[in-house]
Formats: structure tokens, sequence, C-alpha cells
């Protein structure tokens, strides 16, 4: 029995420790997951294919954060990638959507930092996106 | 082929700075010079204007001239040379302010070339040699402009003469018509209130003083518009909220404004409106398009037209539960796009859009005229001579989204006045243009009913017999690629997925509970089209072959209840927390994923990344012979790319390569087809290059770089003996016009 238990306890801390390491690979947009360059290409392509139909206040600040907050940063992305632009989806390049993506971010407060965002999507898994501790979004045209 | 090396962009970018520098200097010389009396523009051109209202080697027309052929006579920059072309100059819109993309085309005329710019839509002179900036003017238009569904620089001006005075015509976001000396800048004195018209009051709509409670632009999605003001209430220039004196259209009718051209003809200035975008809206009552005639020496309002029929008027009897303006469902048939005109017939050919909301017209039902129509209107007295609606009930965003392209042809051997009006749903709709009548058969073809609750779909559409379509046209069994059986087996697997047909499919219910079960309806050509306003045909008056434009995918449509809309269905879009949605039911929590909209268009057409169309010769570039119909070459837009796949079903299969993407931006000139590839078009990452085509063949005879895409079509012109190739490019504020011409 006594084997038993403490074969319990060392399998909970085994579970325990692989959740806490998946915690520890998946970054948050609030760490700095975009460059500043990415997202300034960004805009160009949001000018260029979603301006014409969109407005800065559907996919910033509490709309956004209505539809988004606690989201994979591949939800997101596959999201744009599958459905947009409206007119002919899937038709940018992997990565114009990915710098659409880190424009997005931008928009809604989150900081650049020193990497790119990766255009796979299995990476961009373990971006989680959390907006509650951003200052608020600034809506950009 | 020629690069332009970084030194030499830097250089571009320095000698622009400079010039813009002098710009300065020169705008002081260039008042004082008007001040005194003293003009430095060249004599007006003694060559009598063509029947298509332009000079030869000019472009007095946004199509080039009235018949928007975009045809120039010149062939001083031909195959022989198109490589050597070079950047002139690059002339740097956005120093005057921010843009979305940059969708003007400029206009030439007797030694000036016009243009506007910026989300204020500046008008503006330029020296053609230098790109100079001569004159610039613009209107503040307060709460109008901030809260005009359409803030850009718009697609471009109108310029008349009667070969003394000239003139530039320009109509502005918030709705102005405004004419101006063209060798001045300055409105003319005579026209409207010191040169300027509203556009506002002539409709006969309440007029109020306007306010805001915010300091955004108007969202698109017709929420947060302007207000009427309250007695006393005043402007706060801290949060930039309340009332500035701004006199508007009651606001509680809808939003109104101006995105293409006014058009002259016979000197008299035919003006319309665009609405706000039908894709997301929240009210199910908007404006209606208008079309209106101006005299174009003073101003004057000399017609009205109403492209949604009130009462008493014909057609009204299409709109089945009335059509007054504020009734449930009235709103739009907006005439957004440019217009064409021939001056010898007086007439004015209208290419009218569709009605309230794009993909549901459940609160509208009936045929929906002059929606997705052309409409032949009679210039000095507006009267309708004739009118086509090429989508009757339209719920498929498919606006007449370009000027028709007029040409004199010989078809069975008689001479045929035409007029070919190239559409979003991928087909060429010609007609003769003095009657109306079809040139070939354009047959009411019956087609799959909706099933959606309240939608009374037209039991037929009208389907042209000829000339065949350049873009995709729904989608059938045969479409699908079928390279090993195992493939067309998964193709076919997934085409099933979403409601099938030839054309003409109805979006589906997004929850499945239409009789059929579908959440989506194949959607091809899409919202975008076939052809759209980036696009279109240029068309050669001397050979009557018609190059178009276009783009073919395959897409999905469906609809759904928003929570927060007027609208018992619309796109799959949740609007709710935006500023001026109706509040969402209690308890409604928005979807789990997907961001509460649409889901995945175009990921459901791939197969293993890819495409489970077969490839054709579509979208990219399409000739027609259209003394005949028939279709004369094919070219994609900007070359082609290889596709590859990883998935084990393409294995030892070659793919054959994926031609450009986007909308070729077209005009013809003596010998060549020239074309940009278009905001987002060509091969994907490819270098921004112009195009030429041999026009009689379409084989590649030129391509040159270019410092970026163009974003409008192309225009051409000869200006002291040499041949300029002009056009648009960029975004944001870093918008220009860049000219090009041979060393």
């Amino acid at each position: 029995m006594r084997l038993l238990i403490s074969a319990c306890i060392l399998a909970w801390h085994g579970t325990a420790a692989a959740q806490a390491g998946a915690r520890d690979s998946t970054r948050s947009t609030r760490t700095g997951v975009y460059t500043a360059a990415q997202a300034l290409r960004g805009r160009d392509i949001y000018l260029l294919n979603c301006v014409s139909c969109h407005t800065a206040a559907s996919h910033t600040g509490p709309v956004f954060a209505a539809k988004w907050e606690g989201h994979q940063l591949s939800d997101l992305f596959e999201y744009i990638r599958a459905s947009m632009p409206k007119s002919a989806p899937g038709t940018l390049t992997r990565r114009e959507y990915t710098q659409v993506t880190a424009y997005l971010l931008r928009m809604n407060g989150m900081p650049a930092g020193a990497a790119e965002l990766p255009a796979d999507s299995t990476a961009l898994t373990r971006i989680r996106i959390e907006l509650k501790t951003a200052r608020d979004s600034v809506p950009e045209r | 082929m020629p690069r332009f090396s970084r030194f030499h962009r830097q250089h571009l970018i320095h000698r622009f700075h400079r010039l813009h520098r002098i710009d300065k200097v020169v705008h002081f010389i260039c008042a004082i010079c008007v001040i005194c009396g003293l003009s430095s523009s060249p004599l007006l051109a003694q060559t009598k204007p063509t029947a298509r209202g332009n000079v030869p080697g000019e472009w007095r027309a946004w199509g080039g001239d009235l018949w928007s052929t975009r045809y120039s006579p010149l062939d001083q920059i031909n195959a022989r040379n198109f490589d050597s072309l070079k950047v002139a100059w690059q002339w740097n819109a956005g120093a005057f302010g921010s843009d979305e993309y940059y969708r003007t085309t400029p206009l030439y005329a007797n030694g000036r070339l016009f243009t506007v710019a910026t989300t204020r839509r500046v008008a503006m002179a330029l020296d053609p040699a230098t790109g100079e900036t001569l004159w610039m003017w613009r209107l503040d238009e307060g709460i109008r402009w901030q809260k005009a569904p359409r803030q850009f620089a718009g697609r471009g001006l109108a310029y008349w003469t009667d070969g003394k005075d000239e003139r530039v015509i320009v109509v502005t976001p918030g709705y102005h018509l405004a004419s101006l000396d063209a060798r001045t800048g300055i409105p003319d004195p005579k026209f409207g209130t010191n040169g300027v018209v509203d556009l506002m009051p002539g409709l006969g709509l309440p007029m109020v003083p306007l306010a805001v409670d915010d300091s955004g632009p108007l969202i698109i999605s017709d929420a947060a518009p302007a207000r009427q003001a309250r007695p006393g209430e005043i402007w706060d220039p801290i949060k930039k909220i309340g009332a500035d004196g701004t006199i508007g259209i009651d606001p509680t009718l809808g939003e109104i404004a101006n995105s293409s051209p006014a058009i002259v003809v016979n000197d008299v200035i035919v003006v319309g409106n665009s609405s706000i975008h039908g894709y997301y809206p929240i009210r199910f009552r908007n404006i209606p398009g208008f079309i209106r005639g101006f005299d174009v020496h003073t101003g004057k309002q000399l017609w009205k037209f109403s492209l949604i029929p009130q009462p008493g008027e014909f057609g009204a009897e299409t709109w089945l539960n009335g059509s007054k303006i504020g009734t449930e469902g009235v709103g739009k048939n907006d005439a957004w796009a440019t217009y064409s005109a021939d001056p010898g017939l007086g007439l004015v050919y209208i290419p009218v859009g569709m009605p309230l909301l794009d993909e549901y017209g459940g609160h509208r039902p009936g045929d929906n005229l002059f929606g997705t129509s052309l409409v032949a209107l009679d210039v000095k007295t507006g009267k309708r001579r004739w009118h086509f609606q090429m989508v009757h009930h339209d719920i498929w965003d498919y606006d007449n989204p370009m000027s028709p392209n007029l040409l004199d042809v010989t078809v069975d051997g008689r001479p045929r006045k035409i007029i070919a009006q190239t559409t979003k749903q991928g087909w060429a709709y010609v007609f003769d243009r003095v009657t109306g009548a079809p040139i070939w058969p354009i047959v009411e073809t019956p087609v799959l009913p909706s099933e959606v609750p309240g939608e009374r779909t037209s039991p037929t559409q009208p389907v042209p017999s000829k000339p065949a379509p350049y873009a995709q046209q729904g989608l059938l069994e045969t479409d699908l690629i079928d390279y090993t059986p195992a493939i067309r087996d998964s193709a076919l697997k997934i085409a099933k997925r979403c409601r099938m047909g030839p054309w003409f499919i109805p979006a589906s219910l997004a929850d499945g509970t239409g009789a059929s079960g579908y959440k989506c309806s194949w959607y091809a050509p899409g919202a975008g089209g076939g052809v759209n306003i980036d696009g279109g045909a240029a068309a050669d008056p001397e050979t009557g072959m018609m190059y178009v434009g276009a783009i073919s995918g395959l897409s999905t449509i469906q609809v759904q209840k928003d929570p927060c809309s007027e609208f018992r269905y619309s796109s799959p879009r949740d609007n709710c927390g935006l500023i001026g949605a109706l509040p969402p039911p209690p308890g409604y929590q928005p979807p789990a994923s997907r961001g509460g909209e649409f889901e995945g268009r175009g990921a459901l057409s791939q197969l293993g990344g890819v495409s489970i169309l077969k490839p054709k010769p579509f979208g990219g570039i399409t000739a027609y012979n259209l003394n005949s119909g028939d279709k004369a070459w094919w070219a994609p837009n900007g070359g082609t790319s290889p596709v590859t796949s990883t998935s084990p079903l393409f294995a030892g299969v070659t793919l054959p390569p994926a031609p450009g993407r986007g909308l070729a931006q077209v005009i013809t000139t003596k010998t060549l087809v020239i074309y940009g590839t278009g905001r987002s078009g060509g091969v994907p990452d490819a270098e921004p290059k112009l195009f030429a085509l041999d026009k009689a063949t379409g084989k590649p005879v030129g391509a040159v770089e270019i410092p970026g895409r163009t974003t409008a079509v192309p225009m051409t012109f000869m200006h002291q003996g040499r041949q300029y190739i002009v056009f648009a490019t960029g975004v944001g504020e870093n918008t220009s016009l860049v000219a090009l011409r041979l060393p």
C-alpha cells in the first residue's frame, strides 16, 4: 500500500512537472513576440488588403479582447489565413499573414521584441494572447 | 532588365526631398503670379478632342477618355524600348498627409498633370516633366469629413474645357463639389458658392447641424455616425467632440459620401455617391444612391435620378415592401464606381451597386431596381433611356464595379455602337449602347433558391451566352482537380461540404439548419470579382479588342444572425461591443473560437495546400475580340510561380504553376498592353514591376522594376515630345506618383 501511495505521489509530481514545463514553454504576447519592423510591414499589408472592409475598432480594445483573450496566437493566425481577405481568402503568403498578425498585436498594445514572430503555426501554438495587463490599445489606421 | 539599386533609390528619395523643398518656393511664386494675373500655363492645345472626349496623347478622363477605353495612340514607348524605362520623378503624396492605399489615376490635359491625394482628397496640379507641385486645394469639412464613409484620396478628378477656360472638378469625401481653375487651382467664383457646391442639400433630404460624441471616424459597419446637434451645443477642442457648425443630412437616415470622380459630358457634370460598405451593417435603413447633373459653368443642379426609384417612379414596383427612403431594407444602390459617356449620343452610362446588405435581402423582397444594373441616362434631362439589371435581388455583393467600355465595332458585318460592362460575376455584358439591346443573347436562366428564412431569391438570373467568362463560375464536379482518382475523390469530398452549382449559389445558414443541411455555399466569383474597381478593362478603338484585368478564385458564403445588428441575417459577424451596435441579448456569449465571424473561407477550397479547382485561363488578363465576342488570348498577372505539396496524395504528380494573384491594372497603347500587378498582385514576394504585352498576341515583351506595386490603374501621355507612364503606389504616409519615361 505504501508503495502504491509513493507511486501515485511520484506520478502526480511527474504530471505536475510536465504541466509546469508546458506552461514554461508558452510565452505571452506581452513578452515581445514580434519585431517592430515586422509590424510595420504588417501595417502596409493591412492598409492594402484589410482596411477597406474593416475598421480598427472591430479588432482592437474590448472587441478584440472578448474574442481572443487567452487564445493561442495560432488560433488568430489560422483564422486570418483561412478567412481573409474576405474576397480572396488564403491568397496572401504565410509571411504576409504573419506580418498582419504582428501588426494586430501592435494595434492592441502588445510590445515589440527582438525576435520575429514565426510563420509556423506550431510555433504560434506556444504563444498565448494575453491582453489584460497591457496598456489600453490605441486604434491605429 | 533594369533594376533600381539602393543608391538609385536613395538618390531618388533625396532628389524628391530637394524637389519638395523647391515646391514651397514654387508654390509661393505661383501664388504671386496668380495674384498679378500672370499664368505660366501653356496655350490650350489646338488639337480638337476626338468623339471620345480626349485629345490624342492626353488623358482627360479617369478612363483615358469619356468612353473609358484607357487607350492611347502613343507608341514612343514600345516593345523595343520598354525595358529601358527609367523613373523620371517620384512625387511624394504622403508629404501632404496619410491615405489608405493610393487608388488614384491622374489626368493629363493641356500640359498639366492633375491628381488627388490623402484622406482629405487634396486636389493638386503637377508639372508633368518634373513632378513639381504647381498648386493644391483642399476643403476643411469638419464632421462631414470625420464621419465620411470613404476617407481616402478617391479614384481621381474630372477635367473640362471649352477651349478657352479649363476646370478641374473635385468631389470631396464630405460630399462637396468644387470647380477649380486648372491653371491656378483657384475655385471658380461663378460656380456654386465661391467655387463649391454642397452636394447634400440638393438631394431633398432633411439637413441638420451635426455633432459627434467620439473623435474617431465612421466605423465601417455604419456604427458611430454623427448625430443631430443639440440646441446651443458647441465644439470641445480638447476632446474633439460636440458640434462644430457643420450642416449635413440627418444622420438618422444614414451616411453618404463619394469615392469616384464625376464625369463631365456636354457641359454637364454628372455626380453620384457612395454609401457605407455593406459588409457588416447594423442598421437596415440607409440613404439610396442618386445621380445628378450640374451645370459646369454655374454649379446649378439640373436634374436628379433616384437609383432606388421612389413611389410612383419607374421600377418602384420591384420593391415589394416599398421603396420610400426610411423603409426597412431600403438603402444603397449607390453608383460608387467610375462612369462612362458618349457625348455624341448625349448619354451617360452608370454602373450601379447593389442594395443594402451584401448577403441577405430578406428585408427588401423584389428585384430591387436599379441595383446591380447598368443605367443609360440622357445627360441633358437625367431621364432614363435604357437599363439592364445584371443581378436580380442581388445577395452576392455583385455591385457593378467599373465604368463600362465603349467601342464601335462590326458584328456579323454590321457596324455597331457597343458598350461592354465588365462585372464581378466574371462576365462582360455587351449591349448596343443606343438601345440597350444585348449584342449576343443574355438568357434568363433558372438558378438555385435560397434556404434562408425570409429570403426570396429571383428564380432566374441573366447569363450572357457570349463572351465566355474570365473567372470561375460557381463549382461543379467537372471543375475539380483529377490528376489521380484519389485526388479527384478527395477534392469531391471537400467540394460536397458546401452547396454546389453552376452560378449564383445563395448563401447557406452557418448553423446548417437549412433544408439541405449545408453550412456554406461555394462562392465564385466572390465579392471581389471577377472584375473590381482596382482592375477592369481597356478597350482598343482601333481593333475592337478588350483587355480585362480580373481575378478568379473560390470562396464560400454563409449567413447567420449577428445578435447586435438589426438585420435578421448577415455575413457571420459579431458587431457586439462596437459603438452604435445594438446591445447583445441577455446572457449572450461571443463564440469561443474563430473570433465570432465566418469560418475558413479559403481553407475549405484547398487540398494539401493545392486549390481543388482545375487550373483554367481565368483571372489575369483576358483579351476579347468584341467584333466576334471570342476570346483572343490570356496572360497571368505578372507571370506564374511553382506549386508544390507535401501531401502524399500529390506524390509523383507534377502540378501546374499558379498564375500571379490580384487584379491586373491594364491600359493599352498603339502596340502594347501595359499593366501593373495591383496592390497585392503578381507573383508573391516578387519585386514590383510594370509589364508590357504585345496587344495582338498577349506575349510578354517587357518588364521594368518600379519603386512599388501599382495601387491604381496607370495612365500615359505625351508631354514636350516625351511619352510618360504615371501610376500611383504606396499606402499610409508612403504614397506617391511615379513617372516613367525613356532615358
